[in-house]
């Protein structure tokens, strides 16, 4: 038993992946992540307690950035938020109201999401582009074509310089460059500020007249990264070039994103055939995402669909698998954490627009992504429309479909309707909304299972509980007995037989 | 002139007894359609002129195109026994009319569902053999389906013609290339009939259970026909006079007497009674209209009562000789007289078959009901495939009604293959909106259909993917699922050319899906439209049919795939140990090939999941020397809960061991989908369980905990074990002439090909060749070797096995190539995740 109870020490000393320093002194950290900037708002909001977060990989930094951000405030305190609950691109305004903060300065990689608590500041950091190098390779690979240019957060300063560059260019010339900005205020963004929430967060652009995204090839400057596999699949540009200012290194990219967006696709297919969902909530920054959530629920119950709410944190294979009974799960997170390559998973995992598009009869695939939440929630209000205009020929709801997944037909359960034939009282229950209850019936043999996927999966399972183990013709049930003392590391009569060895 | 009207047809389908349904079944270009054409013909719907020509059951253009069967078709037809023939049907019937619902079958091996799809409605089967090529492949195929589906067969030896005037066979060779195809069918028969209940199901030429005969000039003969026509000139009953007929009786014309030797005392040589009263007259209007002495011909004619019309007096040599045969011997008398006398009607055909076709409880009310061929019964009706309406996307359910009454209006229930009695999933009530007639073309609406006849519905097909159970009664099980002989082991990936088209792509691949019994469409993981078929043709008619039927919007493809299996070459070198994500849980595995027979079992579906434990432990102990109390702690068959992977509990005194069997299993089922290699299904693994240490505390072995570390386990202990790939294996059977020998070898060398018989037939230069051809060097092979031995050699391959190759997918070589490749494609990591990913250290 000695790798069952260990002390647990693996665990504290397990690395956290951080990533290189950005920062050797504090000159650089300065330049890098801006603070005489943060040091101004923070005096001029006359904050007193300011949280400070970085993203794992920037943890590294994150003493000499508050020790000298702390050395220009003064009067405020300066503190830092390590492990965050979803992605470090989310403002973790849960912890930062758990020390009252007054303020998050939120560094690095960003999904922009706006907050509604806690006012936030952003600082994106500046990290050094080569500028004419970039242009230079750009050239010899994109020439003629037209280009946007999408950057990670950090070269967002050198963007405009950059297209200009380009623009610049001698023969052979590029079509359009056109450079997206990053919709984010100079300014802390306070909850419940009109002006500041009329911005529409995120990455914008205004192509050139007369062109759609279809006609650019699109440059993303940074290193791999989420935000790169988001850019990837969400827009359907021809193709999609990377340039990592770290290396240097010009690449396109766009062959991994057919591959990715057919896994998606087939994820959609499988979430379709999913009669039991699981709705993960996996952010509690990002604002409108109780609406999301509410929109969900109120979507999967007028398609029948049981669903199950769940809040798990950072994911991962175990804890899903925690639920078999789930068949399928969609994932509310912020634009940049909601594609999760769920290979390892047991369950596929959607985006809430990827189980709309399952959902829906009128709707189909396109590659189209929307991600981004006010979308969303039109989209969703615009596809209950179409529902409400063709509910009226209902007459063959239980009619089963064709599941791609398993080229067979699927018969979908509906759950949050009462069955039919189901005698008078368990109507009643039903109509009480009592959904999840189990009702025995007359000779209390068989119970009848009124909407409960969780019960009906326990029906499926071989083991039951409360039974013998190893002998399962026993007719008695087994008596109660003593169960274990202690704690799980390592319970008393585990101590006590190890103190008897010795 | 169509001979009969469909009230006729519908007051017969009330008289079970005056029913036959039979299915036409061969080898490819046996002649099948062009014989069917001769009844349908006989029956008035096509003019007797055309019949051999029209090929009236191959109903699509293509059909008609390749002259090749595709789809099985049915027709429903109306015949009138005369008086004497009546006397021969040893079953009692209900006056002189029968409906015969034939069924015409596809020959080629890739459309072999068809033929299970038509053999699970008929009773009977009429089976056409080629004089010249024989039993092929094919033919032993169909005939094993025929069998084991409770299907009597009669045989027809067709294109003798062929025999005549292009080999010229004298009389005597011509009778002994019969005596051995009787032979041959009858080898066959006795080796697949499993069960004597049917009795004796030999086919005799005394017997009148052999035609003989031409379709393509639609004529042919049973001996009963001579010996009706000698038995008055000899004054002996017509049954000895066919018992004469056939075999080692000789007559002596100059003595006139009969004699089993060849030779008399004198020396003199006896004629064989089948040469001189069946061939001889049939020889001498050859020999006369092929040799232009038409006034022989015609003399002929008078003296065997054939009466000739002015205008065919004009006609010569091989129009003359078809309408003298025809006149004389017509194909349709013969075989419909075999067909209404020796095949059995649903009444009693459904006595015996009740075994193999109701999953239930044989005392049951519907068991009953069927083996009475009740039409007062609960309706019990099987619909065994769809066929495509005119109104696109639509199907009618064509099945055979085996007890009670379908009828238009009725309230059903529609039973899916994954019913289970009293449970609610893959169920509908639902109404047949109409009950129609298949007639070949066109269908008929009908008020309603009783027991033991074949119908279409209308307004079911959205409930059934390819074949269900209707039925009225609650209690009712499902009628058992048929099994194909051929599974589909090619795949190609679609896509549409337009984005915009992707909807009307994947609603044609639900319409494909339902059209053919065998093909599968699906996504897989990787997001790509895969149709898999039975072979290169059967993809090939399948993806044309869906580009313009079932679709109509333009697609593009891959180039066929390969499914492979990944298996283990030999158990676990040591064992393998995995951690649950907290640690706290550790479980101990082993991989160790499992007996090819075994996997053969599991996948025949003679050892399943679903057996008595005790019975399945004694019998995997006895023939497969397991441990008994292993053999009883069998876990899970996987993948799909029935597949051919074992999980086994091999643990001795653990606790808590029950509740965490769900978790394991679940790991299982999903390391056995999708193997570590290539991401393959697994194929005949046994996983053995040696040990599990678990956390006292429930909350820390969960599923979440036990799930991945039992997956983990099995992928170390396969990386263990010598993993490798199995690659799916054809068997071809190549028919050429013997020059074109060298060609065929030559071919089969390049492409990986093991020959494993060579057999001349028979007084003829035709070899017949059989060999494994992987299927993966197989694409192309037809073309291949038509062009290397100038078209002479046909080729038929068949799924045979899968073959375990030689290698390791984790040692450079062949196997890790191909693993990569795989891995590739899929969007994978190009290398696979070495042992230590799994594997984890004490």
């Amino acid at each position: 038993m000695a790798a069952i109870a260990n002390d647990g020490s693996a665990v504290i000393q397990r690395e956290v992946a951080a990533g290189a320093r950005r920062a050797e002194t504090a000159a650089e950290a300065a330049a890098v992540y801006e603070i005489e900037r943060t040091a101004e708002v923070v005096a001029g909001g006359g904050y007193g307690k300011v949280a400070l977060q970085f993203p794992d990989e920037l943890l590294a930094d994150s003493t000499l950035v508050a020790g000298e951000l702390q050395r220009r405030v003064g009067a405020a305190r300066v503190f830092i938020l390590a492990d965050t609950s979803y992605g470090s691109c989310c403002v973790d305004e849960v912890a930062a109201e758990h020390y009252g903060a007054d303020l998050v300065v939120h560094y690095g990689r960003t999904c922009l999401s706006l907050t509604s608590r806690v006012p936030v500041f952003y600082v994106f950091g500046r990290m050094g582009l080569d500028v004419n190098d970039c242009a230079d390779k750009a050239q010899r690979a994109l020439a003629g074509r037209n280009v946007l240019l999408v950057c990670d957060v950090p070269y967002a300063h050198a963007l405009p310089d950059l297209a200009a560059a380009m623009r610049a260019c001698a023969e052979p010339a590029f079509g359009h460059v056109v450079a997206s900005t990053i919709g984010v205020l100079d300014r802390p963004y306070v909850p419940g500020d009109q002006q500041a929430a009329a911005i529409r967060p995120g990455r914008t652009w205004e192509l050139a007249a007369g062109t759609a995204i279809g006609d650019y090839a699109i440059l993303y400057v940074g290193e791999e990264s989420l935000t790169l596999t988001n850019v990837m699949v969400t827009e359907r540009s021809a193709a999609v070039f990377s340039y990592s200012a770290e290396t240097g290194v010009l690449r396109e990219e766009s062959h991994m994103v057919n591959r990715h967006l057919g896994r998606r696709y087939a994820m959609v297919h499988k979430a379709r055939d999913a009669d039991v969902v699981g709705v993960l909530v996996g952010t509690l920054a990002a604002a409108r995402y109780l609406r999301v959530v509410e929109a969900l629920k109120e979507m999967l119950r007028r398609r029948g669909k049981k669903y199950y709410v769940f809040v798990v944190g950072k994911l991962n294979v175990a804890k899903l698998a925690n639920f078999p009974e789930i068949q399928a799960f969609v994932l509310v997170a912020c634009p940049e954490n909601t594609l999760v390559d769920s290979r390892d998973y047991y369950q596929p995992i959607v985006t809430p627009y990827e189980m709309l598009l399952a959902l829906s009869r009128s709707r189909d695939w396109t590659g189209d992504y929307v991600t981004d939440f006010h979308a969303l929630l039109d989209e969703i209000a615009a596809l209950s429309d179409d529902d409400n205009g063709d509910d009226g020929e209902g007459s063959d709801a239980d009619a089963p479909h064709f599941s791609l997944v398993t080229g067979a037909l699927k018969q979908s359960r509906k759950y949050h309707q009462a069955p039919s034939g189901a005698g008078g009282d368990e109507t009643a229950l039903v109509a009480a909304g009592v959904s999840d209850l189990s009702v025995r019936d007359r000779n209390t043999e068989i119970a009848r299972y009124m909407g409960s996927a969780g019960a009906e999966f326990l029906l499926a399972r071989s083991f039951r509980g409360l039974g013998h183990d190893g002998d399962q013709s026993a007719q008695e049930p087994m008596l109660a007995v003593d169960g274990l003392s202690g704690i799980a590391r390592g319970y008393s009569h585990e101590r006590e037989r190890a103190a008897g060895k010795e | 002139m169509v001979k009969f009207t469909v009230d006729q047809i519908r007051g017969l389908m009330d008289k079970t007894a005056n029913i036959r349904n039979m299915s036409v079944i061969a080898h490819v270009d046996h002649g099948k359609s062009t014989l069917t054409d001769s009844l349908v013909a006989k029956a008035g719907i096509i003019a007797s002129a055309t019949a051999g020509e029209a090929r009236f059951t191959d109903t699509r253009a293509d059909e008609q195109e390749r002259g090749i069967t595709i789809k099985s078709t049915a027709i429903s037809m109306y015949f009138e026994l005369d008086e004497d023939q009546m006397e021969d049907i040893k079953d009692k019937s209900a006056g002189n009319g029968f409906l015969i619902n034939l069924i015409d079958s596809p020959g080629h091996v890739d459309f072999s569902s068809e033929v299970t799809a038509a053999l699970r409605v008929t009773d009977g089967a009429l089976v056409v053999v080629d004089t010249i090529s024989g039993v092929s492949v094919q033919t032993e195929t169909v005939l094993r389906q025929a069998l084991t589906e409770m299907i009597k067969p009669v045989v027809m030896i067709n294109k003798v013609d062929r025999a005549m005037l292009e080999r010229q066979l004298p009389k005597e060779d011509l009778y002994q290339n019969f005596c051995r195809v009787v032979e041959d069918v009858n080898v066959n028969i006795s080796t697949f009939q499993a069960e004597k209940i049917m009795g004796d199901l030999q086919v005799y030429p005394d017997a009148g259970t052999v035609a003989f005969g031409s379709g393509l000039h639609a004529w042919g003969f049973t001996l009963r026909q001579f010996a009706v026509r000698y038995a008055k000139k000899f004054n002996i009953d017509r049954n000895k006079m066919m018992k004469k007929l056939w075999g080692d009786n000789f007559f002596n014309t100059k003595t006139k007497k009969w004699s089993t030797k060849s030779t008399d005392p004198s020396g003199q040589f006896n004629d064989r009674a089948f040469n001189m009263f069946a061939l001889d007259p049939i020889y001498r209007i050859f020999d006369a209209t092929m040799n232009e002495r038409k006034d022989e011909a015609f003399a002929l004619a008078d003296k065997l009562d054939i009466k000739i019309t002015s205008e065919e007096r004009d006609l010569t040599g091989k129009p003359l000789l078809k309408v003298l045969m025809r006149k004389f011997l017509p194909a349709a008398e013969a075989l419909m007289e075999m067909i209404c006398i020796h095949l059995p009607s649903p009444a009693v055909a459904q006595k015996y078959r009740v075994d193999g076709l109701y999953e239930g409880p044989m005392d049951d009310v519907c068991a009953k009901a069927i083996r009475d061929c009740d039409p007062n019964g609960p309706l019990m009706l099987y619909v065994s495939k769809m066929v495509p309406t005119s109104d696109k996307g639509r199907f009618y359910a064509f099945g055979r009604v085996f007890s009670g009454t379908a009828a238009s209006g009725m309230k059903v229930r529609i039973q899916g293959p994954n019913y289970k009695p009293g449970g609610k999933s893959d169920l509908y009530l639902k109404n047949i909106q109409r009950t129609i007639l298949m007639m070949g073309r066109s269908i008929e609406s009908i008020e309603d259909c009783p027991a033991g006849n074949i119908v279409g519905l209308v307004g079911v097909d959205q409930y059934l993917q390819k074949s269900g159970t209707l039925t009225t009664e609650e209690t009712a099980h499902n009628m058992k699922v048929m099994k194909f002989s051929v599974s589909p082991v090619v795949r190609v990936a679609v896509e549409v050319k337009n984005q915009q088209d992707l909807p009307k792509l994947i609603e044609g691949l639900k319409r494909l899906n339902k059209s053919d019994p065998c093909v599968l469409t699906y996504t897989s993981d990787t997001g790509e439209h895969i149709v898999a078929g039975a072979g290169e043709l059967h993809l090939e008619i399948c993806l044309k049919d869906l580009e313009d039927d079932h679709a109509q919007v333009p697609i593009r493809k891959s180039d066929p795939v390969v499914e492979y299996r990944e298996t283990v070459s030999q158990e676990s070198y040591d064992v393998a140990l995995s951690k649950s994500p907290n640690k706290h849980n550790r479980i101990y595995m082993r991989a160790q090939p499992l007996d090819a027979e075994l996997t053969a079992e599991m996948e025949e579906g003679t050892i399943t999941p679903r057996d008595d434990v005790k019975e399945r432990a004694r019998i995997l102990s006895e023939k497969y020397g397991w441990d008994v109390n292993d053999a009883r702690k069998i876990w899970a068959f996987e993948p799909e809960n029935n597949g051919s992977n074992l999980l086994v509990d091999a643990t001795k005194a653990v606790q808590y061991l029950n509740e965490i069997k769900d978790h394991c299993v679940n790991g299982f089922r999903w390391a056995a989908r999708n193997g570590p290699s290539a991401d393959e299904q697994m194929r005949g693994c046994r996983f053995n369980i040696t040990d599990v240490s678990l956390h006292a505390d429930s909350i820390h072995r969960g599923a979440g905990q036990i799930m991945p570390a039992c997956r983990s386990a099995i992928y170390a202990s396969i990386l263990m074990a010598r993993p490798t790939l199995q690659e799916p294996v054809y068997l071809v059977e190549v028919q050429c002439p013997e020059a074109a020998m060298g060609g065929v070898y030559s071919v089969l060398n390049r492409r990986r090909g093991e020959v494993i018989e060579e057999e001349q037939r028979p007084g003829t230069t035709q070899m017949t060749i059989k060999a494994y051809l992987p299927v993966n060097e197989s694409f192309g092979f037809v073309s291949v070797l038509r062009s290397e031995t100038g078209g002479q050699a046909f080729p038929q391959s068949v799924f045979d096995h899968w073959d375990t190759m030689p290698g390791t997918t984790i040692e450079p070589g062949r196997v890790a190539d191909i693993v990569r490749e795989i891995r590739i494609r899929k969007g994978l990591k190009p290398e696979m995740e070495p042992l230590d990913h799994y594997y984890d250290k004490l």
